[in-house]
């Protein structure tokens, strides 16, 4: 889901989409994994690749990946709005 | 499905787990798992996910970590080191059939070096932390530790001195299994119950 | 941005789980069946018996919960401070995360 959010904010090719994804989120993907979530992601449509000149692919998301991705944010943040509203209320832990 | 069958299937699947794990979080586990069962009564996923979870605790203890155990854990290392002495050891074994080395002195080694720190463990428990003597477990695994030891170190060392060498091989082949599922309890040796004379029979059973 | 990081690690590849798993006791003590019943209800996900303890069993270890003393065969668990601190830098890390993307997907424009 890291990788459809990055290329929500435009195309890139591998190496700007590990950098961004360290940017935002402060995760690091490993060359491995991440080619292996590229195949994945495109077989599953949300996500194509594009012809270019540089020897470097870049990547951007399918109509059908930006809906799917919209789907996963709004459920995450529902998701994690639980866990914060339980936090203020019986921990008392400030946002 | 009653309870009881459920329960009895929680208990078999919470079996894949080690032991030391099953003490301390066994009882809460069942529980669960009977809990689960009786919400749904089959499921492929969930199985496989305590089987495959049950083996990667097992295998978590079969790392090089166990030489950094304190001495007064020393029950637990010696739970740990048996298998996995056990486990090379047949590995290298079988590995070492197919090519004729001459002596592999470096597979001996280090079985000779493993079975030295099993003994030292083994000494350990014995002078400090149990003054009564070695628990049954612990004889057994020693004993059939050396077992496989001799025997696999003989083939070695031998082999060239072995006429029928393939049949000898496959023999011990089989024995090292054999003493592995003794150690770990898959086959157990049959006895009969002992009848009281003082208690009747009643319909064919012994009344307990 | 560093404590992100330091949560990141504390968490593990099976983030999601256990942030699931300390978000569910977030909301009180609870035990095995019961944390799988609320987080199948408040996230839609569920969770298998040899994950979840495979979870509770690292999430003590690092002080995270313990183990609330019961006379139950099923044995209740509890976030600690420490815990609910790493939960709270948890979940502001995700919501930051999810903000972003969002406004990307808005085209950096009106927010929903």
């Amino acid at each position: 889901m890291l990788i459809l959010a990055s290329l929500a904010g435009g195309e890139k090719h591998g190496y700007a989409l590990v950098k961004d994804v360290e940017h935002f989120a402060d995760v690091h993907i490993a060359p491995g994994t991440l080619y292996e979530a590229l195949a994945r992601l495109q077989t599953q449509k949300l996500i194509e690749s594009i012809v270019s000149d540089d020897r470097r692919r870049p990547y951007r998301l399918t109509a059908l990946g930006e809906s799917v991705l919209s789907e996963c944010l709004h459920a995450q943040r529902r998701v994690t709005d639980v866990g914060m509203r339980r936090l203020r209320h019986v921990w008392r832990v400030a946002q | 499905m009653s309870s009881s069958e459920n329960a009895r299937r929680a208990h078999r699947l919470t079996k894949f787990y080690p032991t030391a794990w099953r003490q301390r979080y066994g009882e809460e586990f069942e529980a669960h798992m009977e809990q689960d069962i009786e919400e749904t009564p089959h499921s492929l996923s969930r199985s496989l996910n305590v089987m495959m979870k049950g083996f990667g605790t097992h295998a978590k203890n079969l790392t090089w970590r166990i030489l950094l155990l304190e001495p007064s854990q020393g029950k637990l290392r010696n739970s740990r080191v048996l298998p996995t002495v056990l486990v090379l050891g047949f590995a290298l074994s079988i590995a070492l059939r197919g090519s004729n080395v001459g002596t592999p002195w470096p597979a001996l080694i280090l079985f000779g070096v493993l079975y030295a720190l099993f003994l030292f463990g083994y000494v350990y428990d014995t002078r400090k932390i149990r003054t009564v003597g070695p628990s049954k477990r612990f004889s057994m695994d020693r004993n059939i530790m050396t077992g496989i030891i001799i025997l696999n170190s003989g083939v070695i060392l031998l082999q060239n001195a072995i006429g029928h060498r393939t049949l000898v091989l496959y023999t011990v082949l089989v024995l090292d299994v054999v003493l592995f599922s003794v150690r770990f309890g898959w086959i157990r040796r049959k006895r009969e119950p002992v009848r009281n004379p003082l208690i009747p029979v009643v319909q064919g059973k012994t009344k307990s | 941005m560093v404590a992100a990081k330091e949560e990141s690690r504390n968490f593990g590849h099976n983030a999601g789980t256990v942030t699931l798993i300390l978000s569910s006791l977030a909301g009180g003590e609870k035990h095995g069946y019961s944390l799988v019943k609320d987080v199948e209800k408040f996230a839609g996900v569920h969770i298998a018996p040899g994950t979840l303890y495979e979870a509770l069993a690292r999430l003590e270890k690092l002080k995270f919960i313990e183990p609330v003393e019961s006379d139950d065969r099923r044995r209740p668990y509890r976030l600690t401070a420490n815990g609910a601190t790493a939960l709270a830098n948890q979940l502001r890390a995700q919501r930051r995360a999810v903000n972003v993307g969002l406004k990307r997907l808005d085209g950096g424009g009106l927010i929903a």
